[in-house]
């Protein structure tokens, strides 16, 4: 059922509910106020005529016009009682007979009122009930009646409020159906204007199309620079493999062909494993404890091999930085870091933990050229290498490796002019305090 | 042919430069677009091969390629790149280039569209190309026939006349003969260049190659009896 009309039959629940009580107690106060006014009436004429008892009132015989008066509706009898309970006295031709007891009794379609006299005689009121019955049935029926013509034309205003409310949404609703189907996910709603809630669903609509935009745009790019990088390699490869088939060649030939192959190959696998790593940046991290000290002194050792044969003095200093997160991870970026100063770098790489305010930290710096400060955002993005290094190996990820990591962990990679004039790269995170 | 070859990768260049050079194709490389706009002005070159990512930007080559045509340099240009999209293609071959290849592609198709450029450039419409004296050129298979009938000719040989018949009617001095046919020696003599014009007009006719006095050779005159 649409919301549409379910927000109808809630108004139209609602309405009845509030016609049938305010008729109902109407309906009651009315009827409680007939009877009231019945019973006030019996009481004075009860009261006009104990004053009356013994007099000259009561003297008339009865008569034919007698009979006819208490015919005519709202004519009270009057019935005097002794205190052995002989009538004494009437008014009037009595329809019914009551017993004697002081209060109200009601006999057939006869409201009788009687009061005891101070002699222990009882004085007896009666009078037809017929026109206050009438009168009730007919409100009774009244309100019977209208009720379901209101009722009716509750649920019609209640459509039309229901709709009038929705007509907005069922635009928007339209519109992000279409977007959706034909897969633009540039185009927009239009922003109502003002605060309402519909300004604000158009306005969150639109916000959450942008950021989707943003994403798919991102992740858009990412996959064409991801398969532009792979596809020089796969040039390479495919090139030399052709033209080594052309003709009969020597084994140097062959072999210097297939070691290219051998070399390109390894490349490309690296480069998979780089792109792998980056999408499992994605993920969020385990809560592990992670020291970024014992992180430094594991990723100098593994690189000291490479670093003796660059000629490359790497010294690693500082003290305990303890945070949360993938250890293998931090360690992937921590490498990254510091094979970028070996190979950029100058002859000396320092490779420095701390902590400082809020953050650890670890941090490498070279005493290498460093990079323009210009150039800083650009390397940050992935396949973006230094200037002049395009071609040299490295796929240009390994600093978007390390930032995306750091922004996993939720830190922040910083780069900038290192003390000795080279680069200072530096992946800040949380710090912990407490380890458990 | 003579081919400026525009990459970045150096492993990339030296395939190309193998891979053309297996075809007779001399190529010289530039590693980067200001190079390549040097070494066109420098010197002429049948055709350019352009990658269009290049250290100055990831759109030097096709900014490469115009800044050649606004200098009226209308040698044949085919871009080699990796961008395959089409608006790249579109953008390369609005911008002044001739052709568009991606990466990977195969090198009989890269031979066979260089050759098809350079031939167009020149006019003709076939790899045969008309030589005095009733013989022509074959551009792919690198040989001289009269009446299919296929003169032996050494390589060098056949560069040499390759040489002339791309640009007939154009008078070549000795040196740039040498810089043509014998791109990779250095100090070669000059005289070497008369030998071998004078063993080409004992294979082919004395009416063959022309001599221009003061300057160099140039091809016959087509048409002229043999």
């Amino acid at each position: 059922m649409s919301l549409r009309w379910r927000l109808t039959l809630y108004y139209a629940a609602l309405s009845a509910l509030i016609l049938l009580l305010g008729g109902g107690a109407l309906f009651l106060a009315l009827r409680a106020s007939l009877r009231q006014a019945l019973d006030r009436s019996l009481q004075d004429a009860a009261g006009i005529a104990a004053s009356q008892v013994g007099g000259d009132a009561f003297a008339a015989p009865e008569s034919p016009n007698d009979l006819l008066l208490t015919r005519l509706p709202g004519s009270t009898v009057i019935r005097v009682f002794d205190a052995q309970g002989r009538e004494t006295d009437r008014f009037g031709r009595p329809p019914v007979s009551a017993p004697l007891r002081a209060g109200f009794t009601t006999i057939g379609e006869t409201r009788v009122y009687t009061e005891a006299l101070p002699d222990g005689g009882f004085i007896q009121v009666m009078r037809s009930e017929v026109e206050t019955l009438q009168a009730i049935g007919r409100t009774q029926k009244l309100l019977l009646l209208g009720v379901s013509p209101l009722l009716l034309l509750g649920v019609g205003l209640g459509y039309l409020l229901a709709d009038r409310a929705l007509l907005p949404v069922d635009r928007v609703a339209r519109l992000a159906g279409a977007i959706a189907a034909s897969g633009r996910y540039q185009e927009r709603v239009p922003q109502t204007p003002g605060k309402d809630e519909m300004a604000r669903l158009t306005g969150t609509v639109n916000a959450m199309l942008s950021r989707l935009e943003a994403t798919i745009e991102r992740e858009r790019a990412f996959a064409l620079a991801a398969a532009h990088e792979l596809r020089t390699p796969l040039t390479l490869l495919h090139g030399r493999a052709t033209l080594s088939l052309e003709k009969e060649r020597t084994p140097e030939q062959y072999r210097a062909a297939l070691q290219l192959v051998a070399r390109t190959s390894q490349e490309m696998t690296g480069l998979v494993e780089s792109l792998l790593a980056l999408a499992r940046t994605n993920q969020p991290p385990p809560p592990d404890p992670v020291d970024l000290a014992d992180i430094a002194a594991e990723i100098v050792q593994a690189a000291a091999s490479e670093a003796r044969q660059r000629g490359v003095d790497v010294v690693q200093g500082g003290c305990s930085a303890l945070t949360r997160g993938d250890a293998r991870a931090l360690q992937l970026a921590a490498t990254n870091l510091l094979y970028n100063a070996l190979k950029y770098g100058g002859k000396k790489v320092w490779v420095s933990t701390g902590v400082r305010g809020e953050e650890a930290f670890l941090e490498v710096c070279d005493d290498g050229p460093g990079i323009p400060e210009g150039e800083l955002e650009r390397l940050r993005q992935p396949f973006q290498r230094g200037a002049g290094l395009q071609g040299s190996g490295g796929a240009g990820l390994g600093l978007a490796i390390t930032g995306a990591v750091a922004e996993g962990h939720g830190g922040r990679l910083e780069l900038g002019r290192g003390p000795q004039g080279g680069l200072r790269a530096a992946v800040w995170l949380p710090h912990q305090t407490l380890m458990l | 042919m003579r081919i400026l070859l525009v990459e970045d990768d150096p492993r990339m260049a030296e395939l190309v430069v193998e891979g053309l050079a297996e075809d007779g194709m001399i190529v010289d490389h530039a590693p980067g677009a200001t190079v390549g706009d040097a070494m066109s002005e420098m010197q002429s070159y049948d055709l350019i091969l352009l990658d269009v990512m290049l250290p100055e930007g990831r759109q030097a080559g096709f900014i490469l390629a115009k800044t050649l045509r606004e200098r009226r340099d209308n040698t044949p240009i085919l871009f080699l790149t990796a961008r395959a999209d089409v608006d790249s293609r579109l953008e390369g071959l609005e911008g002044g280039g001739d052709d568009y290849l991606a990466k990977p592609f195969d090198f009989r198709e890269l031979r066979a569209r260089i050759r098809a450029l350079v031939r167009r450039a020149k006019g003709g419409s076939t790899n045969l190309v008309p030589l005095p004296g009733g013989y022509s050129l074959d551009l792919a298979a690198h040989e001289v026939s009269k009446d299919g009938k296929p003169v032996s000719l050494t390589p060098r040989e056949y560069a040499l006349l390759e040489c002339f018949a791309l640009n007939p009617g154009r008078a070549y001095s000795r040196n740039t003969l040498i810089e043509r046919v014998w791109p990779e020696e250095s100090n070669v003599d000059t005289k070497v260049v008369d030998v071998f014009v004078s063993t080409v007009r004992r294979k082919l006719g004395e009416e063959i190659i022309e001599t221009v006095r003061g300057t160099g050779y140039r091809l016959g005159r087509l048409g002229a009896s043999g």
